[in-house]
């Protein structure tokens, strides 16, 4: 357990100040639900207290926090608090690096052994935090929904595509030296044809697809299994 | 083949997140034309044109809005955005790059529905995608097309953003509404369905991003338009703009828009073909949970029909392909854990049979697997499929069935290898 965990779980936790400081945006939360459904506001309200406290994670004070907003018991937003993965129940680092581990990234793409570099360029295995608490590695087993992409890590739920070790690198460094993530994320909205590389379905296609898409139709069945290229 | 894409028109070279930009390219007009007709009669142009579901189920979607009982409870709509199914990612291409289409698609369903407030369950992973919609919903609203008496009508809408926080299961549309109400994921026994008893009780229609991303250019163009968008004329089941997900052993991995019935062969050519040298070896056709088709099927249409007549499924017509370096074992083994890990452990067979699985494989792998485990896996598809609440009991099985079926000599090779090294 790194230090900062020890010192969290050890220590007085402080009580929950979002319901005073976010009494604004508690309030709005609880209007976007009918009237008497205030237990639609638990999830919304647990990614509201995890971005709030340090640490970022839910600590027991803003489990009992919720249920009393949603007229709940406890005991209730913990089992719904358990059962999502997102939800932190222990301290975790200033970033959050989640790799995906489904099969496009992982198998397909080399994130298994991407990794294996993480793991060693951070100095920790997956699901620790550096010492410094600076970065925690979490690897997903849930797809992370951009398999064109492959493969894929999220900084605090932005995306970085199509991940390289050196890449993976210079992201550690510019998180290090306090630069911060912005430069690495995916760049969004494509625009004039920029970063065609990162969306191809959506720019011209090259000569070679485009004359498949426009030969493709007509084709005749008998040639053999077409894609294997090159052979 | 020539085709103009429909729903990813402008994205890459506009930015529609900007309402302006979605304008000018003649959004929000499909919204002004519903306005003007009566609801009864966009749902029977939406039921007409034959739009499918294309969340995995392939349901015709004016069908399912016609279920709802006229009792005068409150109705809802949720848009299903917890795209999760491995290998799927156009539900994000669709709300990172053209909001405004979803939230036109979704007041034009409220409208033909006489829906109560409408609500985006978006999975939590898509941190932006949320922030995206709900930027786009203020946009929207200070253009006077969210809120009350929508562009001085008397209908009125509400859309809520609501963010899941990292579970497969919630994309099941009943564990969604769970989820929604702020419970546990798990999936609801069925019937009542949800066109019935849905969120808070209530008559819920409950549609895939992509699929109420049509429900615009079905109002704008009409049915007959829409059931010419086929590049497979012979089965008028399926039709319209369909966007397909390729991953894996591909040039160029990407979401293409193509018509329902492309050929399986051109899919794989507009993604860029194999790399060179290898050899198409496998392909799942519609995401993580649909059996394989083999080489010998590069010729089937991607529509609903022709996909299932081949033996598989086209689900989210996400195209995993596999080459010939890809040991299928090791992609069961990856499959078996996902699900596995989603698995919400309502249901003892799902609950046991993913687990189950998963270390049969891990075994396998290993080398310690014997014909017995093999027995064990073709079991599977009676002792997990169609026993269980929801079907992710029937997806964890599928792989791994597939597999003994079709490529029996990948698990030989380590059976026997085992064999070899521990002999009886």
């Amino acid at each position: 357990m790194a230090e900062h965990q020890k010192k969290a779980t050890i220590q007085e936790v402080h009580p929950p100040r979002w319901p005073e400081t976010c009494k604004e945006e508690v309030a709005e939360i609880l209007r976007r639900y009918p009237e008497g459904r205030e237990q639609s506001a638990i999830l919304p309200l647990l990614h509201l207290a995890m971005r709030e406290r340090e640490g970022r994670y839910v600590a027991l004070s803003d489990i009992e926090a919720i249920a009393e907003i949603c007229g709940v018991t406890p005991a209730y937003v913990e089992s719904v608090c358990s059962f999502y993965s997102m939800y932190k129940r222990r301290p975790i680092g200033k970033y959050l690096i989640t790799v995906c581990g489904n099969m496009a990234c992982h198998l397909l793409a080399g994130g298994d052994k991407l990794v294996q570099h993480m793991e060693q360029t951070l100095g920790i295995k997956a699901g620790e935090t550096t010492p410094d608490g600076l970065i925690t590695l979490e690897v997903t087993g849930e797809c992370l929904a951009a398999c064109d992409l492959a493969p894929v890590i999220q900084v605090d739920g932005e995306y970085v595509v199509k991940l390289t070790p050196a890449k993976f690198d210079a992201l550690v460094a510019a998180l290090r030296s306090g630069e911060g993530p912005d430069r690495f994320l995916e760049k969004l909205p494509l625009m004039n044809g920029e970063n065609q590389d990162e969306w191809p379905g959506f720019g011209p296609a090259p000569d070679a697809a485009a004359e498949a898409a426009a030969a493709a139709p007509a084709e005749s069945s008998s040639e053999a299994p077409a894609p294997a290229k090159g052979e | 083949m020539q085709f103009e894409p429909v729903l990813t028109k402008g994205i890459g070279k506009v930015d529609l997140t900007n309402i302006d930009v979605y304008e000018a390219q003649g959004g929000y007009q499909a919204l002004r034309k519903a306005l003007t007709m009566e609801p009864q009669a966009i749902v029977e142009e939406v039921k007409k044109a034959n739009l499918r579901g294309r969340g995995g189920a392939g349901f015709p979607a004016g069908v399912k809005w016609s279920f709802l009982p006229n009792d005068g409870r409150p109705r809802y709509l949720c848009v299903n955005a917890d795209e999760s199914e491995p290998g799927t990612c156009n539900n994000r291409t669709l709300i990172y790059a053209n909001p405004h289409q979803l939230i036109e698609g979704i007041l034009i369903t409220a409208y033909a529905n006489r829906i109560s407030q409408s609500f985006i369950y978006i999975r939590g992973e898509f941190k932006r995608g949320a922030e995206i919609l709900m930027k786009a919903i203020e946009d929207a609203r200070k253009k006077g097309y969210v809120g009350k008496n929508i562009l001085g009508t008397d209908f009125s809408q509400e859309i809520t953003v609501h963010r899941g926080a990292s579970a497969y299961i919630c994309g099941e549309e009943s564990a969604l509404l769970n989820s929604l109400e702020g419970r546990r994921g798990e999936p609801r026994v069925k019937p009542p369905f949800p066109a019935v008893v849905g969120l808070y009780g209530c008559p819920t229609i409950i549609n895939n991003v992509e699929t109420i991303s049509n429900v615009p250019h079905i109002v704008k163009n009409g049915w007959k338009w829409y059931t010419k968008i086929t590049a497979n004329p012979s089965n008028p089941k399926s039709c319209g703009p369909k966007l397909f997900t390729v991953s894996g052993c591909v040039q160029r991995p990407g979401n293409y828009e193509l018509p329902m019935g492309v050929k399986l062969r051109d899919v794989i050519e507009i993604a860029g073909g194999l790399r060179p040298g290898r050899k198409l070896k496998a392909v799942q056709p519609g995401g993580s949970s649909t059996p394989m088709l083999t080489p010998e099927h590069l010729d089937v249409p991607m529509d609903f029909e022709s996909v299932a007549a081949a033996g598989s499924l086209l689900g989210t017509a996400a195209v995993i392909v596999y080459d010939d370096t890809v040991d299928l074992v090791d992609v069961a083994l990856y499959w078996t854990r996902f699900y596995a890990h989603e698995s919400c452990g309502q249901c003892t067979p799902c609950r046991e049979g993913t687990h189950w699985l998963q270390r049969i494989f891990e075994r396998i792998k290993a080398g310690g697997g014997t014909e017995a485990d093999l027995k064990v896996i073709a079991d599977m598809q009676t002792q997990m499929a169609g026993t269980t609440i929801c079907v992710l009991s029937d997806a964890a099985a599928t792989f791994p069935v597939s597999l003994l079926k079709l490529f029996p000599e990948e698990l030989d090779r380590y059976i026997k290898r085992a064999k070899e090294v521990r002999p009886a």
